[in-house]
């Protein structure tokens, strides 16, 4: 029994010390879980140079990757998100930015959309109102083109002519 | 119909204007009129090359990599210019995104006496703006960027913004 209690005791033992290293090696400490975090929000801002519309958090190329690590890099340095997106706008333009500022030509992004939903949307009622109006002279046009009685009579009193002729 | 002929004549608008005044290969490069951004590289050599001790002659800093096809046309290109312009300007070469090896290699095949430093996490580069190879800087000896040219170079335009710089002399770039 104590043979037992003893060995069980040095399983635990081994399992519980061995365990500890690996959890080292495995779980990463929460400061770089949230400078990870921090590095993937800033990099979704940001386009890659080399890419068709993706930023460089979506990228796979090589500049990206190295971008992202520049990120990470002036975060550890303690600079803010937006020293960090100045610091490419700088070297890279505007263009670097995957929300341009709404400011100068760039207004017409984000006014276009707007504008071109309140025309669409005149045109729509523009259309609507034409063709409520076509209707309205269609159904009038057939009212007006309805027999009278005494059309009607009178083209019931031709026939029976005819027939009696 | 009226509001669709304007739609449509504006959108030929742009089209003409993107067309006619566009440059496709033009891209943003807002370095030129800046400071150089200095740099610390381990050169082929074994050296290590900084920007504030390269020296006080203007500078032509070209970006390559020996897997960039245009930079192959562009290398012999720049083997005559380094013979044509020796002592009055200086040529570094930053290679991107590639390794030791292939860069020894490139420059024992292909010739080339300028200094060229490894540039292994395109660190330099993207101080640089850089996008891909090869890219070419014009610095002037106060260390102001003159011109960047995002494209193979040509005998015509290397000369044309290396005689730029040396007019310069140890004036400021413009906008500066």
């Amino acid at each position: 029994m104590n043979r037992r209690i003893a060995l069980s005791a040095v399983v635990f033992a081994a399992m519980w010390f061995g365990s500890i290293p690996g959890n080292a090696q495995t779980t990463a400490p929460p400061d770089s879980v949230a400078l990870e975090a921090r590095v993937r929000e800033i990099a979704a801002t940001i386009r890659c140079p080399v890419c068709l519309n993706l930023s460089i958090a979506d990228s796979p190329s090589e500049l990206a990757r190295d971008m992202r690590d520049v990120i990470r890099e002036h975060l550890k340095r303690g600079e803010t998100e937006a020293q960090v997106k100045a610091f490419f706008e700088a070297r890279y333009g505007e263009w670097v930015d995957m929300k341009p500022k709404a400011h100068g030509f760039n207004l017409l992004v984000w006014l276009l959309p707007g504008v071109l939903v309140l025309a669409g949307g005149g045109l729509i009622v523009l259309l609507v109102r034409r063709w409520i109006g076509n209707s309205a002279a269609t159904a009038t046009a057939a009212s007006a083109g309805t027999p009278s009685d005494e059309d009607r009579h009178r083209v019931q009193d031709e026939l029976a002519r005819g027939e009696l002729d | 119909m009226a509001g669709g002929l304007v739609f449509a004549a504006g959108f030929l608008g742009l089209l003409v204007y993107g067309l006619v005044w566009g440059d496709p290969r033009a891209v943003p490069t807002p370095m030129v009129g800046g400071p150089a951004p200095d740099f610390a590289l381990e050169t082929l050599s074994g050296d290590t090359l900084r920007l504030s001790e390269a020296g006080d002659q203007p500078l032509v800093i070209n970006f390559w990599a020996s897997w960039c096809i245009p930079c192959q046309d562009e290398h012999p290109l720049l083997v005559d210019y380094s013979v044509a312009y020796k002592g009055r300007i200086r040529l570094i070469g930053i290679v991107y995104q590639d390794t030791r090896a292939n860069a020894e290699r490139w420059i024992r095949e292909r010739g080339g006496d300028w200094t060229n430093a490894l540039d292994l996490r395109s660190q330099t580069a993207i101080e640089y703006g850089v996008r891909g190879v090869p890219e070419t800087f014009f610095i002037t000896r106060d260390r102001q960027v003159l011109q960047h040219l995002p494209m193979p170079m040509t005998p015509a335009v290397l000369r044309f913004w290396t005689d730029s710089l040396l007019a310069l002399g140890k004036t400021k770039a413009p906008g500066t």
